[in-house]
């Protein structure tokens, strides 16, 4: 694998070289450190070095910019981000967020190749649902859109865009690394939540040993998909926006069966993907100010077949609605924001199923978020850029608090800074996907050197 | 700073550690259904169960098992099971149930016989196997389903009709067959002590049951006796011995074998108990391999049965086994002639002879239960035939046309219709032996004493005792003329000598007699009715002298102790029957008051004692003790069990006596009726006692003249009847002078007068001192 990784950044560095885009390359070097006392693991403090690698895009849109026409034509688009825990490679990640290839039919029709990030529905590019676009979830509490991978017809026009999509490659969610040992799920990423470590028979508590029946690769990725994305609009004004999508979820399904090996438990997890119909609808109004938005997204998943012996997990569909409010007061930017979730729930049958047990498969970490943040952006003495953003989310019914403060100090040439804290807090009495990582509070401090 | 002032101000943001994940569970919904099963299977066994209730049970137990194929794995082969891994299983899951490791080892090996594969692993697809197995188990626990609660063997008075438990065993045989043929058992070496060894580390047995678990293995090997059971024909003959010996057992624990005869009904079930035993014997794969049942087999049976106490005799182990010995050798096997230690086992001619004594008998009782049919009736309600009547039925009876017969050969046909015969003989004599609540009848006026069925069937029992002792220590042997068949003196020692240590433990002899056989044989010979007075028992002096032995000896001495007890006569100390002494004042007192109910069976001798006053029955008493009693410085003093019952004895000699000679039945011997029974009764003791107390005399009267016309018998026979009248022996002066003139001829000895009941025990203190 690292072999592979290796190899595709190569890769990945030659296109960029050769085609007509700005790439630019950060290293970087990140600090996170747990900050709750409560977090019992013996590291507390884990040191990154990594590199970025995307592709410069101009400030403003530039369709009527002959100066960042070129830019905007360019063929090749990547964002990147590569990163070693020194000391702990579990830790240690990828993240393409965006690679792709684009070529330019004519001034309004482009096919694009690649990885590529879209929005296909305001709510799941806000919160991160994951239903359309797969999500980097390597820490859950600041998950990450990553584009569909495959082939994009894109028309846009100054009425309306359309964009049509297809592949037969699927790559689901990016989770958090894991280490199995003896069939013991290893404590070294303190992001990975591992399932339960115990299984109870006849009323004794027996330790369990996993066994991960591995999906073969390319039962995963060769899989097709197919979306469609039909936006109307103008740059101001009234929009709408609707998509449909064709394809397997981009969370897995988990299967699991206990076995008694003499005294001890074996739980012999199977993952499979399964199909769903995913449909947004957003409808707004924008303007300079800001935007207003009223959004739906519903999503239908097919449950997929497991042996009957299996407990094996039942998604039922989901509708998702919520307002979204920007007002843009310069340099601030406010934000309220609101889902929330009917459906979507988990439940595992099957043998060992009990309806009041949480399932092993996890599809929405949260049903219902409200929003407030605020940002602040300016350039200071034309030599230093300031970005600062506030998050606070949180839900009255699943009764968790999230904070995100993020800061960066980007000093444009080349050196950059950034402290990122995140909070959370849960009311450990009411069920929520938050709950495993209420001791994971973090700060991040780091600082990055264009190349 | 503004971090900082968010730190400080969200401090409740950071406390607080994640909910520790929920468990996973491995439910066992199906599995709760374990726990009613034993609560199913005590409702089986009780016959309450419901086809579906079986139904659900065996699908609880498959489904389990279906369970453990697919949801459990070995730790070495995930498809198989070692004896450790489903050790490890039991101690960790099926603590309660407290299986072994020796237990689950035993438990292999139990899988291995049933269904096959190795006796150290038990694979997934044997589960299967095992499976299909219980399917057999199911359907055959259906059709035993009717039959569960007898199959417990419970014990009961006759709760259940014999063609119930008769069909309950047979269904049991029916139903272990198709198990044995859906297993693999007959092909595996699985054997009892496997099986017992199993139950044992499951604790199902424990030290309580030892004796039982024993008795049955020992059982077992005499069934098997050693032999392979190789083929599976061998182990259906197994199962249909096993089923036998059960349905056998049955039926005595549902009291239908009663050694008492209380009715024909009774009695047709013992008979056919005691027949079907000897078919069990005859028909285990021992005997049917070797043609024996080795005694080194039985007499672990019997070693077992006797040290967990379940005889109803006390006896030690060695008499025990010495007394079955005895029996089959003598009775059932060569008579005399055989030699107990050369004793191999139950041979073909044990089984049959024991088969035609019990045809014999049966063939009888069918007379008595058609004669009497209110057999099954309380017995003050059975009617009471004559005498008469009884020998008129007789001598209509035809035993060559019982049925018993059919499945005889013609050889032994005849000797059992010639064993009836003598037994109808017996009856038809003109003074049969007669019985009345269990005592032998000694009365001029037998005739009179009108018999119920009980009474008949008591008489029947003396007569085939007494046959049965004929036919093992007789000489000529009894098989197959009982008529020439009599005990000599060679022969009732011999019995006494292999009766001894039996009689002893039973409290029937007294163990400071060396051998009672003599005296027996001469007590037969003389005081019986029926005596012959030669030297030997034929069958009618063995029958009376047995009758009198236990009426006298048992059942009314067993009264008079009784009464004694009552009568708060016991002391402290106990004789050596394990009796208490009784005081003898006291003994006395309650023999006066009470002596009509003891000595009922001799009315002529009640009626004597009613004419006595009271210290003419003390004058009596002491006179009769002084035969009777064992040791002379108890009189006055204390009664011993042997007092009683030769004081008992005496009465019974003394009647037969009276019975037989007091021919005008006034209650005395007169000179006449005392010559009458000198011979050929009293002539040889008359003699015998005359050449040693008065062999001068006898010279001298050889020599004297004038008695020229007498012989030496005649004054012997003289004397005799003088000793009787007289108590003493005649001197000069009671001789009449001259008694053998050419003239006239006159008696030898003047004699005069009679003698009563009292007045004859002086002849038996003569008698005693001569005869021992």
């Amino acid at each position: 694998m690292q072999l592979f990784n290796r190899v595709l950044i190569t890769v990945l560095m030659l296109v960029s070289m050769v085609s007509h885009s700005e790439i630019r390359t950060s290293l970087r070097a990140d600090t996170l450190n747990f900050l709750s006392p409560d977090y019992t693991a013996s590291t507390k403090n884990f040191t990154f070095v990594g590199a970025h690698v995307r592709t410069i895009k101009p400030a403003v849109s530039s369709k009527t910019d002959q100066k960042t026409e070129k830019v905007t034509k360019d063929v090749f688009n990547i964002d990147f981000t590569g990163a070693y825990a020194v000391g702990n490679s579990v830790l240690s990640f990828l993240n393409f967020r965006e690679v792709f290839y684009t070529y330019e039919i004519d001034d309004e029709s482009a096919i694009h190749m690649g990885r590529r990030l879209n929005d296909w529905s305001a709510i799941d590019s806000f919160w991160n649902f994951g239903v359309y676009q797969p999500q980097f979830e390597w820490n859950q509490l600041a998950p990450e859109n990553q584009g569909l991978t495959g082939f994009y017809y894109t028309k846009e026009t100054s009425d309306y865009n359309l964009n049509l999509f297809a592949t037969p490659l699927f790559i689901p969610d990016q989770g958090a690394s894991y280490e199995i040992k003896d069939g013991q799920f290893q404590s070294g990423n303190p992001f990975f939540q591992p399932p339960p470590q115990n299984i109870k028979f006849q009323g004794q508590v027996l330790p369990i040993d996993y066994e991960i029946a591995k999906p073969e690769t390319a039962d995963v990725v060769f899989q097709s998909q197919l979306g469609a994305q039909f936006r109307w609009g103008g740059k101001q004004g009234y929009f709408a926006n609707v998509s449909g999508i064709f394809k397997p979820s981009n969370q897995l399904a988990l299967a699991y069966k206990g076995v008694l090996v003499t005294t001890r438990v074996r739980v012999d997890v199977t993952p499979k993907t399964y199909l769903e119909n995913a449909y947004a609808l957003d409808a707004g109004y924008k303007d300079n100010w800001g935007h207003i938005v009223l959004s739906a997204l519903y999503s239908k998943p097919q449950n997929p077949e497991f042996d009957s012996t299996q407990n094996a997990p039942n998604f039922e569909p989901s509708l998702m609605v919520g307002p979204q409010f920007l007002y843009k007061f310069r340099p601030f930017q406010f934000t309220a924001a609101y889902v929330s979730t009917s459906g979507g729930a988990v439940t595992d049958v099957g043998p060992d199923a009990s309806p009041d047990r949480a399932s092993l498969s996890e599809r929405f970490i949260f049903k219902e978020a409200a929003l407030l943040g605020v940002s602040y952006g300016d350039i200071f003495f034309k030599t230093f850029r300031w970005d600062s953003q506030f998050n606070f989310q949180f839900s009255s019914k699943e009764a968790y608090r999230k904070i995100r403060f993020k800061n960066s100090i980007d000093f444009k040439g080349p050196w950059a800074l950034w402290v990122d804290l995140i909070l959370i807090d849960t009311d450990s009495n009411v069920k929520t996907g938050y709950e495993s990582y209420k001791n994971l509070d973090q700060v991040w401090i780091g600082a990055s050197y264009d190349l | 700073m503004l971090i900082l002032s968010l730190l400080t101000g969200c401090g409740d943001f950071l406390k607080g550690k994640p909910q520790q994940k929920e468990v996973l569970e491995i439910k066992q919904e199906s599995l709760s259904c374990l726990k009613t099963v034993s609560l199913e299977v005590s409702k089986f066994l009780k016959s309450e169960s419901s086809q579906k209730e079986i139904d659900a049970t065996f699908n609880c137990i498959t489904d389990t098992l279906t369970e453990f194929q697919s949801r459990v794995e070995g730790a070495q082969e995930s498809e198989a099971f070692t004896a450790d891994e489903l050790f490890q299983i039991f101690e960790k899951f099926v603590k309660d149930a407290k299986v072994s490791r020796a237990a689950t080892t035993d438990l292999l090996n139990l899988k291995s016989a049933l269904i096959g594969g190795s006796d150290q692993k038990i694979t997934k697809a044997e589960i299967s196997s095992l499976k299909d197995f219980i399917g057999v188990v199911k359907a055959e626990a259906k059709n035993i389903l009717p039959y569960a609660q007898i199959l417990t063997l419970p014990e009961g008075n006759k709760q259940y009709s014999k063609k119930m438990i008769q069909d309950s065993f047979l269904q049991l045989n029916l139903s272990l067959n198709n198990l044995l043929k859906a297993s693999k058992l007959h092909r595996s070496g699985y054997s009892f002590e496997d099986f017992k060894q199993l139950l044992k580390n499951l604790n199902m047995i424990n030290e309580s049951h030892d004796a039982l678990v024993e008795i049955a293995n020992k059982m077992n090997e005499l069934i098997i006796g050693g032999q392979s059971l190789a083929s599976e024909a061998d182990h259906t003959h197994y199962i249909q011995n096993l089923t036998e010996a059960l349905k056998i057992y049955m039926y005595q624990r549902q009291g239908y074998v009663d050694f008492s005869f209380a009715n024909a009904e009774g009695v047709t079930n013992t008979i056919q108990f005691l027949n079907e035993i000897v078919d069990f014997f005859e028909a285990t794969v021992q005997f049917k391999k070797t043609s024996l049942i080795k005694v080194e087999t039985i007499d672990p049976v019997l070693t077992r049965v006797h040290s967990a106490n379940i005889f109803p005799l006390q006896l030690s182990l060695d008499t025990t086994l010495s007394f079955y010995k005895a029996i089959l050798s003598r009775v059932f096997g060569a008579g005399l002639k055989a030699d107990l230690r050369a004793f191999r086992g139950l041979e073909r001619q044990h089984f049959a002879n024991v088969r035609r004594e019990l045809t014999v008998f049966q063939i009888y009782s069918e007379f008595l239960a058609s004669l009497a049919n209110d057999s099954h009736m309380p017995l003050q309600n059975m009617k009471r035939h004559t005498i008469a009547k009884v020998q008129a039925e007789l001598k209509k009876f035809k035993p060559a046309e019982s049925l018993a017969l059919k499945k005889f050969d013609r050889e032994d046909k005849i000797q059992i219709i010639m064993g009836v015969h003598a037994l109808m003989a017996q009856m038809n004599r003109p003074k049969p032996p007669t019985y009345r609540f269990d005592k032998f009848i000694i009365a001029h006026n037998q005739d009179v004493w009108h018999q119920n069925w009980q009474d008949l069937m008591k008489g029947l029992n003396y007569m085939m005792v007494s046959r049965l002792m004929l036919i093992g220590w007789g000489d000529p042997q009894a098989i197959p003329d009982m008529s020439k068949a009599q005990i000599s003196e060679q022969g009732i020692v011999q019995w006494y000598s292999e009766f001894r240590s039996f009689g002893i433990e039973t409290k029937a002899f007294d163990p400071r007699t060396e051998n009672g056989g003599l005296s027996n044989l001469k007590a037969a010979n003389l005081f019986t009715q029926a005596s012959n007075s030669d030297d030997k028992m034929n069958y009618a002096e063995t029958i009376e002298q047995n009758s009198i032995l236990m009426t006298a000896g048992s059942v009314i001495a067993k009264e008079m102790i009784a009464g004694f007890e009552k009568a708060n006569c016991q002391l402290s100390e106990k004789d050596v029957f394990e009796n208490h002494w009784s005081n003898e004042a006291c003994a006395l007192q309650e023999i006066k008051k009470n002596y009509k109910y003891y000595f009922l069976n001799m009315p002529y001798l009640v009626g004597f004692l009613k004419k006595l006053n009271d210290s003419q029955f003390d004058e009596f008493y002491q006179l009769i003790m002084q035969v009777a009693r064992n040791d002379e410085k108890n009189k006055g003093v204390r009664l011993e069990t042997a007092d009683i019952r030769a004081l008992s004895s005496f009465m019974h000699y003394i009647d037969s006596l009276f019975a037989v000679f007091d021919a005008n039945k006034n209650g005395l011997l007169s000179v006449d009726e005392i010559r009458s029974s000198y011979s050929p009764r009293f002539k040889e003791f008359a003699t015998s006692y005359a050449q040693t107390t008065s062999k001068e005399q006898i010279e001298k009267f050889k020599t004297t003249m004038g008695y020229g016309c007498y012989t030496e018998d005649h004054l012997i026979k003289e004397s005799f009847v003088f000793l009787v009248l007289h108590q003493r022996t005649p001197k000069q002066s009671d001789f009449n002078l001259l008694p053998c003139t050419p003239v006239y001829q006159r008696e030898l000895i003047k004699l005069e007068g009679s003698v009563d009941r009292k007045g004859i025990i002086n002849t038996f203190k003569i008698l005693k001192s001569v005869l021992g």
